[in-house]
């Protein structure tokens, strides 16, 4: 059974497509009010809950009914149209399309389908007109329409990966208020589908909205992430259906925010415990995802600075990459700068702190006339995060091995460095090693890392330092281990650069030294910490407060990376005994 | 013997009790026939500066000025591309047997190092002159803010005065300070007490010498212009206080003392106070004039002096008070006490207690206690055979040279090196 469509087109008032024409006689319980509509193009289909109304046709007779459809939804670009499928519960009807099919959009198909005076004049017929009579997005702000029944707001609306939205902003409604929130972009229309966003607690919406809006929901923040939603050169817009069939624009500014501010401020606002959380990155981290992409996709620019001479053929690159506290490197020279280390050796300092450029400069020249060791500086033009950094050092490394160190690391043994490396070729089975980091008091910092599922976390397993702020034991020689810190790592350079450095969809520094020794293992060499050598490590002890929220919450995005890549490969580490696994390179 | 002498500061910049004894040091040297003698100060006015010069000679031909240039106080080191090129080319040309550094302030930690780098074979000797590489409170080893006597240094304990800085911060700081007295061949301390601070602190006790500050050679003193007072014959004990004005150096417990003693009635008992408070936090300042100005007829305050005036001063008074409420190392003005035969009544803690013996050249009270500072000026007074003793107990007191036994050091360390 099927009829037959003679005019369609899409209609950006009406955040749809419209189409009109015929179905067969006994299809009329089938075809109205709300069903299904599927359109079916040469190259693709559109579909949806649409809106059917009968429309008086004296000419067709027996053959069947008129039948008026709206789905809305937006309009890609997939050919033509080759039939529509229309049904609900009752069964369906297949609208076919011919030579003479007539397409037209917008003004000129509401013209054509000036039949509206034909349509039934039931509650289907009212509806479908209310559509078609709606007004078009005309830049403005009209939710005001709403006052006493919802109250709306964009704080940011954050584009990422050429078409895609995140969204974030907050809604007090009136209980039932609303039929459904569209993004709408030139001829796309995207759902707003709250229920699937993430949640935010916005007391100081309450406190200014609750009463007039009798809500008291403190969770009326969200956060979505909508991909695909923006047609290039068209500016997007929220458009608010309500119960009544009525429609409210609210503008959309795009936010200026770009790269790791916009990561940051999608993640100031969260607090997600337990289930929330991986939800809540279900939601957001590809999101995330391609803001990270987009801020590292640029091309990039480093300057090198080089302090003296280094060794054109060094055993060993250290590459510190240099953030924040830049005084630490006065200290880190002066005990690298003995016994000949700077023949042996070369030092890359990345100064991933642009702002800081120019004084790291000065006291790089200063530490390079005071303690002779050659330095080669590496000036990024911008802020890139620890992989990165680290990356761009071991681009330009020259030695046989590499030697990842914080800035925050102190040898205060003169050959700690020799030490690893002997250690390192003594051992073909090892692919990175690392030493016992001990805080300012003697006590552990970090003797290999293994991985515990946090509850609080959703489950996911985080690396944990076991020991730390204990007394270390005496002779433990080098025990293997899952994996070690990237505060100091040192591996063959070959083996960094098969391994391509640090995994950069990490952002700033999380994660990314598990990765690394995860995906060394997986080439099948084993990673262990030397307790014969022992560093020392720094832990800044940062004030707790609101303001550093969105930094656990990156720590948690990395997290989520790491739990998609890594999960399975860690549950079967767990059933080992680390603690006491000596392994091949146990001593 | 070549030997270099360095100051954190210059007489002719700045009078205080360590570049004067350093430099002292340097013109007895000068005065020795075998013996070829630098000096090496540092200022951090800008107005001995050359442009593209760190060093220069504004005063004499073998005295040596360094203006400093970018400094980081916290760890003394010293940013100074200048100096580092500068020092270097001074060492290459004076070629030294020992170089003498009185503190490390404004040369910096690195020329330890830039010494030892430059000539391999000339030795290194550090004069330690307070505490700063232990406190970082001016090195006082006193709290902040409340001025209570401290015992103990470390990460955790400085934050507590510092709170802004970082446990782990003062951790790098004394990791840094350690590292370049590493290359140090001998220290010297003025006093026990400082020696043994730094001995807990973590330098070798056997790498210390406790010798005192060799003192400027004075034409003559009062001692010999105007000897004590005979106490028999005295109805009067005159008390003088001399050195900054400062809360450190105890002002406050003399006023209250002489406050106390004035309420007893007592008029036998005379203070007089002698001192600059110019460079004092305004709040003291203004304080201190306050207290003056309501002194009663046993104090009175007589201002600021040259340190030239200071044994003319010594000869109008009978004994020396130094009350200060921190440790002190080895304060100038009770060498200058006793070398004008005055007995020196002081706090009993650490360098006062160890340079005045109690019974002998002076008597002690518990520091900061100006009740028993009181008590002991009044058991003082009505004992002239016990101001005869310690009359006598000073001018009989033993007397190192302390330049003959900085020579011997020196001689010490060259002979060692040539026997390997």
């Amino acid at each position: 059974m099927s009829g037959c469509v003679d005019v369609y087109g899409y209609a950006v008032s009406t955040g749809g497509w419209l189409l009109c024409g015929w179905a067969p006689p006994l299809s009329g319980q089938a075809v109205s009010g709300e069903c299904g509509v599927s359109l079916v193009f040469e190259n693709g289909s559109v579909g949806g809950e649409g809106l059917v109304a009968q429309v008086l046709r004296d000419d067709l007779g027996d053959l069947g009914f008129g039948v008026l459809v709206h789905v809305p939804g937006s309009c890609p670009s997939l050919g033509r149209l080759i039939s529509a499928i229309v049904g609900g519960d009752g069964g369906s009807v297949t609208m076919q399309t011919t030579a003479e099919l007539t397409r037209a959009d917008d003004g000129a198909l509401l013209d054509i389908l000036q039949v509206q005076r034909l349509i039934s004049a039931d509650a289907d017929g009212d509806r479908i007109r209310v559509v078609m009579q709606r007004p078009g997005f005309s830049g403005r702000d009209t939710l005001g329409q709403f006052e006493g029944q919802l109250a709306f707001q964009i704080d940011e609306a954050i584009r990422y990966g050429g078409s895609g939205m995140l969204l974030n902003g907050w809604l007090l409604e009136a209980p039932r208020g609303i039929r459904q929130i569209r993004l709408r972009s030139g001829r796309r229309s995207t759902p707003v589908a709250l229920g699937a966003a993430v949640r935010t607690e916005r007391p100081d919406v309450i406190a200014k909205y609750g009463a007039a809006l009798r809500s008291h929901r403190v969770s009326c923040g969200f956060i979505v992430a909508l991909a695909d939603c923006l047609e290039p050169g068209e500016a997007a817009y929220v458009e608010i259906e309500v119960a009544s069939g009525e429609i409210g624009f609210l503008p959309i500014r795009p936010s200026v925010l770009r790269g790791l501010a916009a990561i940051r401020n999608t993640l100031s606002n969260l607090s997600p415990r337990y289930d929330e959380v991986q939800r809540t990155f279900d939601i957001i981290g590809p999101a995330l995802r391609l803001l990270n992409q987009e801020r590292l996709a640029g091309p990039r620019s480093h300057r090198e600075i080089v302090f003296g001479a280094p060794p054109t053929n060094p055993d060993c690159s250290v590459i510190v990459p240099l953030h924040g506290r830049i005084d630490y490197a006065e200290v880190q020279v002066a005990l690298l700068a003995r016994d000949g280390f700077g023949q042996r050796h070369e030092v890359i300092y990345v100064v991933d702190d642009p702002p800081a450029a120019a004084a790291v400069l000065r006291l790089a020249d200063s530490l390079f006339r005071r303690f002779g060791l050659p330095l080669r500086l590496l000036l990024p033009n911008e802020n890139v995060g620890f992989a990165p950094a680290c990356n761009a050092g071991l681009d330009i490394a020259r030695g046989r091995h590499i030697c990842f160190l914080n800035s925050d690391v102190f040898g205060l043994q003169p050959d700690w460095l020799d030490r690893l490396l002997a250690t390192l070729r003594g051992r073909p089975d090892l692919g990175i090693v690392g030493p016992l980091l001990l805080f300012e008091d003697g006590t552990i910092q970090h003797q290999g890392m293994r991985y515990d599922r946090l509850p609080e976390f959703g489950h996911w397993l985080f690396p944990v330092h076991p020991g730390k702020g204990s007394r270390p034991v005496p002779g433990r020689g080098l025990v293997v281990h899952p994996a070690i810190t990237g505060a100091c790592m040192v591996l063959s350079r070959q083996l960094a650069l098969d391994l391509e450095g640090f995994d950069e969809r990490y952002v700033i520094g999380d994660f990314e030294d598990s990765d690394l020794c995860l995906r060394a293992r997986r080439r099948g060499v084993s990673v262990a910490v030397d307790h014969g050598v022992s560093l020392i490590h720094l832990e800044r002890k940062s004030q707790a407060s609101g303001a550093e929220a969105w930094r656990s919450n990156v720590t948690l995005y990395n997290a989520w990376l790491h739990q998609a890549a890594w999960a399975a490969q860690l549950s079967a580490d767990a059933g080992q005994d680390w603690q006491d696994e000596r392994g091949p390179c146990g001593s | 013997m070549r030997v270099l002498i360095t100051s954190h500061s210059h007489p002719r910049v700045q009078n205080g009790g360590s570049e004067v004894a350093s430099h002292a040091l340097f013109e007895r040297l000068r005065a020795c026939g075998d013996v070829e003698a630098w000096y090496l100060g540092c200022t951090r006015s800008t107005a001995f500066q050359r442009a593209g010069q760190s060093i220069t000679q504004p005063f004499s031909e073998r005295d040596y000025l360094y203006t400093v240039g970018e400094f980081e106080d916290f760890k003394f080191a010293n940013r100074d591309t200048g100096f580092a090129r500068d020092f270097r080319l001074l060492l290459r040309t004076l070629r030294p047997d020992i170089v003498h550094f009185h503190h490390y302030v404004n040369s910096g930690l690195e020329a330890f190092a830039c010494v030892r780098e430059q000539l391999p074979d000339a030795k290194i000797v550090l004069t330690l002159h307070e505490l700063l590489a232990i406190c970082h409170q001016q090195g006082q080893m006193v709290t902040r803010p409340d001025g209570n006597l401290c015992r103990r240094s470390g990460p955790i304990e400085c934050n507590r005065c510092f709170p802004e800085v970082q446990p782990s911060d003062f951790f790098l700081r004394t990791v840094y300070i350690r590292h370049f007295m590493g290359w140090v061949d001998r220290f010297v301390s003025p006093s026990h007490f400082l020696a043994q601070r730094y001995v807990e602190w973590g330098l070798p006790e056997h790498g210390i010498d406790v010798i005192e500050n060799v003192a400027r050679e004075t034409a003559k003193t009062s001692a010999m212009l105007r000897p004590p007072r005979s106490p028999g014959d005295l109805t009067t004990l005159r008390v003088g206080f001399f050195g900054q004005i400062s809360m450190l150096k105890g002002i406050e417990v003399v006023i209250e003392a002489a406050t106390l003693l004035e309420r007893e009635g007592r008029t036998d008992i005379l203070f007089s106070v002698h001192g600059d408070d110019s460079n004092q936090p305004a709040v003291f300042r203004s304080t201190f004039r306050t207290q003056v100005a309501a002194f009663g007829d046993n104090i009175v305050f007589r201002g600021a002096y040259e340190n030239s005036e200071v044994d003319a001063l010594m000869a109008d008074v009978d004994i020396v008070l130094v009350p200060s409420v921190w440790w002190e190392n080895s304060p100038v003005v009770i060498q200058e006490a006793l070398r004008n035969g005055r007995p020196v009544i002081c706090s009993d803690i650490g360098g006062m207690a160890e340079k005045v013996i109690s019974g002998q050249t002076g008597l002690h009270f518990p520091v900061g206690d100006a009740r028993a500072l009181a008590g002991v000026l009044k058991a003082l007074a009505a004992d002239p055979e016990l101001r005869q003793a310690l009359l006598r107990g000073v001018a009989e007191r033993r007397q190192d040279d302390a330049f003959d036994a900085h020579l011997q050091l020196y001689r010490g360390l060259l002979q060692a090196r040539e026997q390997g």
